[in-house]
Protein backbone atom coordinates (compact mmCIF):
# COMPACT_ATOMS: atom_id res chain seq x y z
CA UNK A 1 0.00 0.00 0.00
CA UNK A 2 2.95 2.24 0.57
CA UNK A 3 4.40 1.80 -2.38
CA UNK A 4 1.43 2.06 -4.39
CA UNK A 5 0.65 5.36 -2.75
CA UNK A 6 4.94 6.40 -3.61
CA UNK A 7 4.44 5.75 -6.74
CA UNK A 8 1.01 7.78 -7.13
CA UNK A 9 2.96 10.76 -5.27
CA UNK A 10 5.99 10.34 -8.14
CA UNK A 11 2.99 10.31 -11.21
CA UNK A 12 1.03 13.32 -9.24
CA UNK A 13 3.99 15.22 -9.53
CA UNK A 14 5.19 14.42 -12.53
CA UNK A 15 1.63 15.67 -13.62
CA UNK A 16 2.05 18.89 -11.79
CA UNK A 17 5.39 19.75 -13.51
CA UNK A 18 4.03 19.31 -17.03
CA UNK A 19 0.87 21.06 -16.33
CA UNK A 20 3.38 23.91 -15.25
CA UNK A 21 5.20 23.85 -18.41
CA UNK A 22 2.25 23.72 -20.33
CA UNK A 23 1.43 26.87 -18.71
CA UNK A 24 -1.98 24.83 -17.77
CA UNK A 25 -1.94 26.71 -14.30
CA UNK A 26 -5.66 25.84 -13.22
CA UNK A 27 -4.74 22.06 -13.81
CA UNK A 28 -0.80 22.04 -12.26
CA UNK A 29 -2.41 23.70 -8.78
CA UNK A 30 -5.05 20.69 -8.96
CA UNK A 31 -2.41 18.18 -9.26
CA UNK A 32 0.01 20.31 -7.20
CA UNK A 33 -2.94 19.95 -4.04
CA UNK A 34 -3.37 16.48 -4.96
CA UNK A 35 -0.02 15.16 -4.85
CA UNK A 36 0.59 17.10 -1.38
CA UNK A 37 -2.13 15.99 0.08
CA UNK A 38 -1.15 12.33 -1.43
CA UNK A 39 2.47 13.05 -0.15
CA UNK A 40 0.98 14.14 3.42
CA UNK A 41 -1.14 10.10 3.39
CA UNK A 42 1.92 8.42 3.32
CA UNK A 43 3.33 10.50 5.67
CA UNK A 44 1.03 9.44 8.56
CA UNK A 45 1.04 6.18 7.08
CA UNK A 46 4.63 5.51 7.90
CA UNK A 47 3.85 7.08 11.07
CA UNK A 48 1.42 4.72 12.25
CA UNK A 49 3.50 1.80 10.60
CA UNK A 50 6.29 2.12 12.04
CA UNK A 51 5.84 4.18 15.39
CA UNK A 52 7.86 7.17 15.04
CA UNK A 53 7.82 10.43 12.85
CA UNK A 54 8.89 9.78 9.21
CA UNK A 55 12.20 11.64 9.66
CA UNK A 56 14.48 9.17 10.05
CA UNK A 57 15.97 6.98 6.89
CA UNK A 58 16.33 8.29 3.60
CA UNK A 59 12.68 7.53 2.31
CA UNK A 60 11.51 8.87 5.00
CA UNK A 61 13.51 12.12 5.27
CA UNK A 62 12.94 12.99 1.20
CA UNK A 63 9.17 12.48 1.60
CA UNK A 64 8.88 14.75 4.64
CA UNK A 65 11.55 17.35 2.05
CA UNK A 66 9.06 17.09 -0.99
CA UNK A 67 5.92 17.47 1.12
CA UNK A 68 7.30 21.39 3.00
CA UNK A 69 8.70 21.74 -0.69
CA UNK A 70 5.23 21.09 -2.27
CA UNK A 71 3.65 23.20 0.35
CA UNK A 72 5.87 26.10 -0.28
CA UNK A 73 5.24 25.81 -3.79
CA UNK A 74 1.79 25.88 -3.57
CA UNK A 75 2.24 29.33 -0.93
CA UNK A 76 4.57 31.29 -3.24
CA UNK A 77 5.56 34.45 -1.62
CA UNK A 78 7.43 36.68 -4.21
CA UNK A 79 7.05 38.83 -7.56
CA UNK A 80 3.25 37.95 -8.64
CA UNK A 81 4.48 38.03 -12.14
CA UNK A 82 7.12 35.42 -11.45
CA UNK A 83 5.31 32.78 -9.14
CA UNK A 84 3.81 30.49 -11.65
CA UNK A 85 7.72 30.75 -13.28
CA UNK A 86 8.91 29.47 -9.95
CA UNK A 87 6.13 27.10 -9.36
CA UNK A 88 7.88 25.39 -12.45
CA UNK A 89 11.12 24.94 -10.65
CA UNK A 90 9.83 24.27 -7.52
CA UNK A 91 8.57 21.03 -8.70
CA UNK A 92 11.34 20.12 -10.95
CA UNK A 93 13.12 19.92 -7.79
CA UNK A 94 10.39 18.17 -5.76
CA UNK A 95 10.78 15.72 -8.83
CA UNK A 96 14.72 15.91 -8.03
CA UNK A 97 14.00 14.33 -4.67
CA UNK A 98 11.68 11.75 -5.77
CA UNK A 99 13.86 10.21 -8.28
CA UNK A 100 16.55 10.13 -5.80
CA UNK A 101 14.31 8.20 -3.52
CA UNK A 102 13.93 5.38 -6.11
CA UNK A 103 17.49 4.80 -5.67
CA UNK A 104 16.82 3.80 -1.99
CA UNK A 105 14.81 1.20 0.48
CA UNK A 106 11.24 2.33 -0.06
CA UNK A 107 10.79 1.47 3.46
CA UNK A 108 10.04 2.66 6.43
CA UNK A 109 13.14 3.06 9.11
CA UNK A 110 14.02 0.90 12.01
CA UNK A 111 12.33 2.30 14.66
CA UNK A 112 14.77 2.62 17.07
CA UNK A 113 14.20 3.62 21.12
CA UNK A 114 15.43 7.04 21.37
CA UNK A 115 12.99 8.44 18.42
CA UNK A 116 10.40 9.46 20.53
CA UNK A 117 13.30 11.89 21.96
CA UNK A 118 12.16 15.25 21.94
CA UNK A 119 15.19 16.88 20.62
CA UNK A 120 16.08 14.00 18.44
CA UNK A 121 12.87 15.00 16.99
CA UNK A 122 13.27 18.57 16.66
CA UNK A 123 16.92 18.56 15.43
CA UNK A 124 15.63 16.27 12.34
CA UNK A 125 12.40 18.68 11.83
CA UNK A 126 14.50 21.42 11.49
CA UNK A 127 17.36 19.81 9.54
CA UNK A 128 14.38 18.75 7.11
CA UNK A 129 12.61 21.99 7.06
CA UNK A 130 15.75 24.10 6.06
CA UNK A 131 16.88 22.32 3.34
CA UNK A 132 13.13 22.72 1.38
CA UNK A 133 13.93 26.34 2.03
CA UNK A 134 16.96 26.36 0.15
CA UNK A 135 15.61 24.76 -2.64
CA UNK A 136 12.82 26.96 -2.91
CA UNK A 137 15.39 29.53 -2.50
CA UNK A 138 17.41 28.15 -5.56
CA UNK A 139 13.96 28.80 -7.73
CA UNK A 140 14.02 32.46 -7.28
CA UNK A 141 18.06 32.79 -7.84
CA UNK A 142 17.79 29.87 -10.78
CA UNK A 143 14.31 32.22 -12.32
CA UNK A 144 16.58 35.53 -11.89
CA UNK A 145 19.85 34.11 -13.23
CA UNK A 146 17.59 33.43 -16.52
CA UNK A 147 15.61 36.62 -16.92
CA UNK A 148 17.44 38.46 -19.55
CA UNK A 149 16.24 42.18 -17.82
CA UNK A 150 18.10 43.15 -14.53
CA UNK A 151 16.17 45.76 -13.19
CA UNK A 152 13.95 46.46 -9.66
CA UNK A 153 11.92 44.25 -10.74
CA UNK A 154 13.79 41.26 -11.22
CA UNK A 155 16.06 42.11 -8.28
CA UNK A 156 12.95 41.32 -6.08
CA UNK A 157 13.71 37.89 -7.36
CA UNK A 158 16.90 37.89 -5.99
CA UNK A 159 15.82 39.48 -2.87
CA UNK A 160 13.42 36.79 -2.18
CA UNK A 161 16.44 34.19 -2.77
CA UNK A 162 18.47 36.19 -0.17
CA UNK A 163 15.35 35.80 1.95
CA UNK A 164 14.30 32.44 1.77
CA UNK A 165 18.38 31.79 2.18
CA UNK A 166 18.75 33.34 5.20
CA UNK A 167 15.20 31.70 6.73
CA UNK A 168 16.74 28.73 6.11
CA UNK A 169 20.36 29.26 7.43
CA UNK A 170 18.51 30.27 10.85
CA UNK A 171 16.77 26.86 10.94
CA UNK A 172 19.87 24.68 10.03
CA UNK A 173 21.78 26.43 12.65
CA UNK A 174 18.72 26.83 15.28
CA UNK A 175 18.86 22.37 14.06
CA UNK A 176 22.63 22.34 14.78
CA UNK A 177 22.09 23.98 17.97
CA UNK A 178 19.09 21.21 19.30
CA UNK A 179 22.18 18.65 18.17
CA UNK A 180 24.68 20.44 19.94
CA UNK A 181 22.35 19.86 23.49
CA UNK A 182 21.61 16.27 22.40
CA UNK A 183 25.52 15.30 21.93
CA UNK A 184 26.18 16.97 25.28
CA UNK A 185 23.72 15.45 26.83
CA UNK A 186 23.92 12.01 25.11
CA UNK A 187 28.02 11.44 24.41
CA UNK A 188 29.42 14.11 27.13
CA UNK A 189 30.70 16.20 24.28
CA UNK A 190 28.85 18.69 21.91
CA UNK A 191 31.30 18.12 19.09
CA UNK A 192 31.83 14.89 17.85
CA UNK A 193 35.10 14.15 15.01
CA UNK A 194 33.07 12.57 11.68
CA UNK A 195 31.50 12.63 8.63
CA UNK A 196 28.31 14.25 9.73
CA UNK A 197 29.63 16.62 11.77
CA UNK A 198 32.29 18.12 9.51
CA UNK A 199 29.26 17.99 6.30
CA UNK A 200 27.42 20.22 9.06
CA UNK A 201 30.50 22.93 9.00
CA UNK A 202 30.61 22.41 5.04
CA UNK A 203 27.08 23.60 5.19
CA UNK A 204 27.17 26.54 7.35
CA UNK A 205 30.73 27.76 5.56
CA UNK A 206 29.07 27.78 2.21
CA UNK A 207 26.10 29.51 3.32
CA UNK A 208 28.58 32.08 4.55
CA UNK A 209 30.29 31.98 1.50
CA UNK A 210 26.48 32.99 -0.60
CA UNK A 211 25.85 35.75 1.90
CA UNK A 212 29.59 37.38 2.13
CA UNK A 213 30.39 37.56 -1.94
CA UNK A 214 31.81 40.96 -2.96
CA UNK A 215 31.29 43.21 -6.04
CA UNK A 216 28.39 44.81 -7.96
CA UNK A 217 26.89 44.94 -11.28
CA UNK A 218 25.61 42.47 -13.74
CA UNK A 219 28.48 40.03 -13.43
CA UNK A 220 28.67 39.67 -9.65
CA UNK A 221 24.97 39.48 -9.23
CA UNK A 222 25.06 36.03 -11.65
CA UNK A 223 27.96 35.01 -9.61
CA UNK A 224 26.30 35.73 -6.31
CA UNK A 225 22.75 33.88 -7.14
CA UNK A 226 24.97 31.10 -8.55
CA UNK A 227 26.45 30.44 -5.62
CA UNK A 228 23.21 31.20 -3.80
CA UNK A 229 20.76 29.02 -6.06
CA UNK A 230 23.72 26.13 -5.51
CA UNK A 231 23.54 26.20 -2.26
CA UNK A 232 20.33 23.54 -1.71
CA UNK A 233 22.33 21.30 -4.25
CA UNK A 234 25.47 21.52 -2.59
CA UNK A 235 23.70 20.54 0.94
CA UNK A 236 21.06 17.91 -1.41
CA UNK A 237 24.04 16.47 -2.74
CA UNK A 238 25.72 16.11 0.58
CA UNK A 239 22.94 14.18 2.09
CA UNK A 240 22.61 12.23 -1.04
CA UNK A 241 26.29 10.96 -0.13
CA UNK A 242 25.78 10.70 3.81
CA UNK A 243 22.72 8.30 2.28
CA UNK A 244 24.84 5.71 0.34
CA UNK A 245 27.55 5.25 3.21
CA UNK A 246 24.97 4.56 5.42
CA UNK B 1 42.74 53.24 6.63
CA UNK B 2 46.02 51.64 5.69
CA UNK B 3 46.17 49.21 2.65
CA UNK B 4 46.90 46.20 4.32
CA UNK B 5 44.13 46.88 7.27
CA UNK B 6 41.90 47.55 3.99
CA UNK B 7 42.92 44.04 2.59
CA UNK B 8 42.07 42.38 5.75
CA UNK B 9 38.88 43.67 5.96
CA UNK B 10 37.77 43.11 2.72
CA UNK B 11 34.89 40.83 1.24
CA UNK B 12 37.31 39.71 -1.24
CA UNK B 13 39.73 37.90 1.70
CA UNK B 14 36.72 36.56 3.05
CA UNK B 15 35.62 34.91 0.11
CA UNK B 16 38.85 33.14 -0.43
CA UNK B 17 39.13 32.42 3.13
CA UNK B 18 35.54 30.53 2.95
CA UNK B 19 36.50 29.25 -0.12
CA UNK B 20 39.65 27.85 1.56
CA UNK B 21 38.36 26.10 4.31
CA UNK B 22 34.98 24.72 2.22
CA UNK B 23 38.30 23.00 0.22
CA UNK B 24 39.87 21.93 3.25
CA UNK B 25 36.41 20.03 4.76
CA UNK B 26 36.28 18.35 1.66
CA UNK B 27 39.21 16.77 2.69
CA UNK B 28 38.39 16.11 5.84
CA UNK B 29 34.84 14.42 4.89
CA UNK B 30 36.81 12.36 2.48
CA UNK B 31 38.60 11.06 5.17
CA UNK B 32 36.29 11.20 7.82
CA UNK B 33 34.50 8.87 4.75
CA UNK B 34 37.47 6.55 4.74
CA UNK B 35 38.09 3.73 6.40
CA UNK B 36 41.98 4.05 6.85
CA UNK B 37 41.06 7.34 9.17
CA UNK B 38 38.11 5.93 11.16
CA UNK B 39 40.79 5.10 13.93
CA UNK B 40 41.85 8.38 13.52
CA UNK B 41 38.34 9.88 14.27
CA UNK B 42 37.86 7.88 17.01
CA UNK B 43 40.77 8.83 18.62
CA UNK B 44 40.01 12.65 18.20
CA UNK B 45 36.50 12.22 20.07
CA UNK B 46 38.14 9.54 23.05
CA UNK B 47 39.92 12.54 24.48
CA UNK B 48 40.17 16.52 24.30
CA UNK B 49 41.10 17.47 21.07
CA UNK B 50 43.94 19.22 22.84
CA UNK B 51 45.30 15.94 24.66
CA UNK B 52 45.08 14.20 21.01
CA UNK B 53 46.58 16.62 19.23
CA UNK B 54 49.64 16.67 21.73
CA UNK B 55 50.28 13.35 22.46
CA UNK B 56 52.83 11.15 20.39
CA UNK B 57 51.16 8.16 20.76
CA UNK B 58 48.06 9.44 19.12
CA UNK B 59 49.23 8.51 15.73
CA UNK B 60 47.46 10.09 12.30
CA UNK B 61 50.13 12.91 11.25
CA UNK B 62 48.16 13.87 8.43
CA UNK B 63 44.82 14.38 10.02
CA UNK B 64 46.92 16.38 12.95
CA UNK B 65 48.02 18.82 9.77
CA UNK B 66 44.36 18.47 8.60
CA UNK B 67 43.39 19.52 12.52
CA UNK B 68 46.25 22.16 12.23
CA UNK B 69 45.37 23.76 8.87
CA UNK B 70 41.52 23.88 10.20
CA UNK B 71 42.93 26.48 13.35
CA UNK B 72 44.69 28.73 11.16
CA UNK B 73 41.85 29.23 8.11
CA UNK B 74 39.49 30.04 11.39
CA UNK B 75 41.93 32.31 12.67
CA UNK B 76 42.56 34.10 9.64
CA UNK B 77 38.28 33.95 9.32
CA UNK B 78 38.41 35.69 13.00
CA UNK B 79 41.35 38.27 11.99
CA UNK B 80 39.30 38.98 9.10
CA UNK B 81 36.22 39.41 11.33
CA UNK B 82 37.69 41.55 13.47
CA UNK B 83 38.59 44.36 10.84
CA UNK B 84 35.72 44.14 8.74
CA UNK B 85 33.40 44.54 12.36
CA UNK B 86 35.93 47.29 13.08
CA UNK B 87 36.74 49.38 9.91
CA UNK B 88 33.29 48.88 8.24
CA UNK B 89 29.86 47.95 10.23
CA UNK B 90 31.09 49.87 13.31
CA UNK B 91 32.01 53.19 11.27
CA UNK B 92 28.55 52.57 9.07
CA UNK B 93 26.76 52.85 12.63
CA UNK B 94 28.82 55.64 14.02
CA UNK B 95 28.11 57.33 10.78
CA UNK B 96 24.42 56.00 9.41
CA UNK B 97 23.12 54.01 12.12
CA UNK B 98 20.17 51.76 11.45
CA UNK B 99 18.74 48.78 12.84
CA UNK B 100 19.66 46.25 10.14
CA UNK B 101 23.30 47.46 10.22
CA UNK B 102 23.26 47.10 14.12
CA UNK B 103 22.10 43.44 14.05
CA UNK B 104 24.59 42.23 11.66
CA UNK B 105 27.38 44.03 13.77
CA UNK B 106 25.51 42.10 16.82
CA UNK B 107 25.49 38.67 14.57
CA UNK B 108 28.91 39.16 14.01
CA UNK B 109 30.26 39.49 16.81
CA UNK B 110 28.80 37.00 18.53
CA UNK B 111 29.60 34.06 15.53
CA UNK B 112 33.12 35.20 16.75
CA UNK B 113 32.28 34.54 20.28
CA UNK B 114 30.22 31.08 19.35
CA UNK B 115 33.85 30.42 17.20
CA UNK B 116 35.86 30.89 20.46
CA UNK B 117 33.25 29.17 22.34
CA UNK B 118 34.09 26.16 20.03
CA UNK B 119 37.71 26.53 20.20
CA UNK B 120 37.41 26.60 24.08
CA UNK B 121 35.42 23.90 24.41
CA UNK B 122 38.67 21.52 21.94
CA UNK B 123 40.84 22.98 24.20
CA UNK B 124 39.49 23.89 27.63
CA UNK B 125 38.91 21.48 30.73
CA UNK B 126 38.78 17.55 30.20
CA UNK B 127 37.62 14.39 28.96
CA UNK B 128 37.78 10.63 29.96
CA UNK B 129 35.36 7.94 27.57
CA UNK B 130 35.29 4.62 27.73
CA UNK B 131 35.23 4.37 31.30
CA UNK B 132 33.63 0.64 32.05
CA UNK B 133 32.44 0.02 35.40
CA UNK B 134 30.35 -2.16 37.54
CA UNK B 135 28.91 -2.05 40.70
CA UNK B 136 30.65 -1.12 43.43
CA UNK B 137 33.32 0.34 41.40
CA UNK B 138 35.21 3.41 41.57
CA UNK B 139 37.02 5.83 39.08
CA UNK B 140 39.45 8.69 39.94
CA UNK B 141 40.24 11.51 37.74
CA UNK B 142 41.79 14.84 37.74
CA UNK B 143 41.99 17.31 41.11
CA UNK B 144 40.73 14.62 43.64
CA UNK B 145 37.55 13.62 42.12
CA UNK B 146 35.94 10.28 41.81
CA UNK B 147 33.10 8.57 40.51
CA UNK B 148 31.60 5.59 42.72
CA UNK B 149 28.84 3.32 40.60
CA UNK B 150 26.50 2.55 43.98
CA UNK B 151 24.10 0.48 41.47
CA UNK B 152 23.23 -0.54 38.39
CA UNK B 153 19.47 -0.54 37.96
CA UNK B 154 18.79 -2.65 34.34
CA UNK B 155 15.05 -3.92 33.71
CA UNK B 156 15.59 -4.59 30.30
CA UNK B 157 15.99 -8.47 28.96
CA UNK B 158 19.86 -9.25 29.26
CA UNK B 159 19.69 -10.40 25.74
CA UNK B 160 19.68 -6.32 24.45
CA UNK B 161 23.16 -6.12 25.39
CA UNK B 162 24.25 -8.52 22.99
CA UNK B 163 22.87 -6.30 20.28
CA UNK B 164 25.19 -2.89 19.36
CA UNK B 165 22.40 -1.72 16.91
CA UNK B 166 18.69 -1.74 15.83
CA UNK B 167 17.20 -1.69 19.17
CA UNK B 168 13.60 -1.38 19.61
CA UNK B 169 11.96 0.71 22.20
CA UNK B 170 9.98 -2.55 23.27
CA UNK B 171 13.75 -3.78 24.06
CA UNK B 172 15.05 -1.17 26.26
CA UNK B 173 13.48 1.81 27.77
CA UNK B 174 15.99 4.64 27.82
CA UNK B 175 13.62 6.30 30.69
CA UNK B 176 13.94 3.18 32.98
CA UNK B 177 17.21 1.73 32.79
CA UNK B 178 19.87 3.50 34.78
CA UNK B 179 22.53 3.69 37.36
CA UNK B 180 22.76 5.52 40.48
CA UNK B 181 26.76 7.17 41.17
CA UNK B 182 27.85 9.28 43.53
CA UNK B 183 30.84 12.16 42.92
CA UNK B 184 33.04 12.67 45.47
CA UNK B 185 36.42 14.39 45.95
CA UNK B 186 39.06 13.92 48.59
CA UNK B 187 36.34 11.73 50.16
CA UNK B 188 34.02 14.09 50.17
CA UNK B 189 30.52 13.74 48.54
CA UNK B 190 29.96 16.02 46.04
CA UNK B 191 26.91 15.24 44.36
CA UNK B 192 24.64 11.70 43.55
CA UNK B 193 22.03 10.91 41.92
CA UNK B 194 20.44 8.63 38.85
CA UNK B 195 22.05 8.93 35.69
CA UNK B 196 20.15 7.67 32.27
CA UNK B 197 20.97 7.83 28.83
CA UNK B 198 20.91 11.01 27.38
CA UNK B 199 19.87 12.07 30.83
CA UNK B 200 23.52 13.00 32.82
CA UNK B 201 24.60 13.58 36.03
CA UNK B 202 26.08 17.75 36.32
CA UNK B 203 28.00 18.89 39.23
CA UNK B 204 29.07 22.91 38.23
CA UNK B 205 31.12 21.94 34.82
CA UNK B 206 31.66 18.07 35.30
CA UNK B 207 29.62 16.14 33.73
CA UNK B 208 28.71 12.09 34.17
CA UNK B 209 27.20 10.99 31.25
CA UNK B 210 25.80 7.36 30.78
CA UNK B 211 26.74 5.74 27.47
CA UNK B 212 25.78 2.64 27.33
CA UNK B 213 25.40 -1.02 29.40
CA UNK B 214 26.98 -3.36 28.26
CA UNK B 215 27.87 -6.98 28.93
CA UNK B 216 30.48 -7.68 31.85
CA UNK B 217 33.91 -7.54 30.24
CA UNK B 218 35.11 -9.66 32.79
CA UNK B 219 35.88 -13.21 32.05
CA UNK B 220 35.11 -14.65 35.70
CA UNK B 221 32.03 -13.34 35.26
CA UNK B 222 30.89 -15.11 31.79
CA UNK B 223 29.94 -18.07 33.66
CA UNK B 224 27.38 -20.73 32.18
CA UNK B 225 23.88 -20.15 33.20
CA UNK B 226 24.49 -17.12 35.32
CA UNK B 227 23.63 -13.71 34.06
CA UNK B 228 26.13 -11.09 36.01
CA UNK B 229 24.49 -7.74 36.37
CA UNK B 230 25.39 -5.05 33.23
CA UNK B 231 28.26 -2.85 33.85
CA UNK B 232 28.21 1.37 32.66
CA UNK B 233 30.53 3.10 30.31
CA UNK B 234 30.75 6.63 31.34
CA UNK B 235 32.17 9.19 29.75
CA UNK B 236 33.78 12.33 32.23
CA UNK B 237 33.59 15.79 31.10
CA UNK B 238 34.65 19.33 31.87
CA UNK B 239 33.83 22.21 30.11
CA UNK B 240 34.09 25.29 31.30
CA UNK B 241 32.74 27.53 28.50
CA UNK B 242 29.79 25.32 28.10
CA UNK B 243 27.30 27.62 29.68
CA UNK B 244 28.36 30.53 27.77
CA UNK B 245 28.87 28.90 24.90
CA UNK B 246 24.92 27.34 25.02
CA UNK B 247 23.76 30.70 25.98
CA UNK B 248 25.37 32.71 22.61
CA UNK B 249 24.71 30.24 20.49
CA UNK B 250 20.81 31.29 20.03
CA UNK B 251 21.57 34.66 20.47
CA UNK B 252 23.09 34.93 17.54
CA UNK B 253 20.34 32.70 15.87
CA UNK B 254 17.69 35.34 16.87
CA UNK B 255 20.44 37.80 15.40
CA UNK B 256 20.18 36.73 11.96
CA UNK B 257 15.80 36.31 12.39
CA UNK B 258 15.74 39.64 13.32
CA UNK B 259 18.01 41.02 10.67
CA UNK B 260 15.71 39.06 8.25
CA UNK B 261 12.74 40.15 9.27
CA UNK B 262 14.65 43.82 9.48
CA UNK B 263 15.49 43.56 5.76
CA UNK B 264 12.60 40.76 4.38
CA UNK B 265 11.33 43.91 2.22
CA UNK B 266 14.10 46.57 1.67
CA UNK B 267 15.83 45.42 -1.91
CA UNK B 268 19.74 45.17 -1.72
CA UNK B 269 21.07 48.42 -3.16
CA UNK B 270 23.41 46.02 -5.28
CA UNK B 271 23.51 42.83 -6.07
CA UNK B 272 21.71 39.87 -4.13
CA UNK B 273 23.57 39.52 -0.91
CA UNK B 274 23.10 43.52 1.01
CA UNK B 275 25.77 41.63 3.19
CA UNK B 276 28.16 40.93 0.84
CA UNK B 277 27.89 44.40 -0.85
CA UNK B 278 30.85 46.43 -0.61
Amino acid sequence: MLIKLYYIIIFLNLLCFSFRIAGRKNLGYASGIVALIANGALLISIAIQSGHLPLFNFFESFLFMTFVLGLLGLCIRGPKDYADKIRVWVWFEILVLLIMTLFFPKEPAFSMYNYGYILIILFHIFRYVSLPLMLYASAFYIQFIIQREKNERTRLLSQQGRNFLLLSAGLFLTSEYIGIIWCQIGWGDFWMWGLNFLQSIFIVLFLMLAFHLPGKGKFYEDIKSIIGGLAGFAVLTLYIVRGLLG
Amino acid sequence: MSRITEKLASFHYTTWNLVVLLLWQVWGMLMAGSAAYKTGFQGMNNVLVRDWLLSKDTGFPVLKVWFIGLCILMILLGINLIFCSWEKIFRLIRTRFNGPKLYMLIVHVIFGLVALGHLGGLMLGYEYNNIQLSEGKTYSFEDGYRIEVKSVNFISDYKVLEKTKYITKDEFDYRKNSADITLTRDGKELSSGSVFLLDPLEYRDIQVTLRNFIKSPEPGDQQVGVESKPWIVLTVSRNPVLNIFLVIYPLMIAGIFIHLIMTWKKPPASGLASEGAE
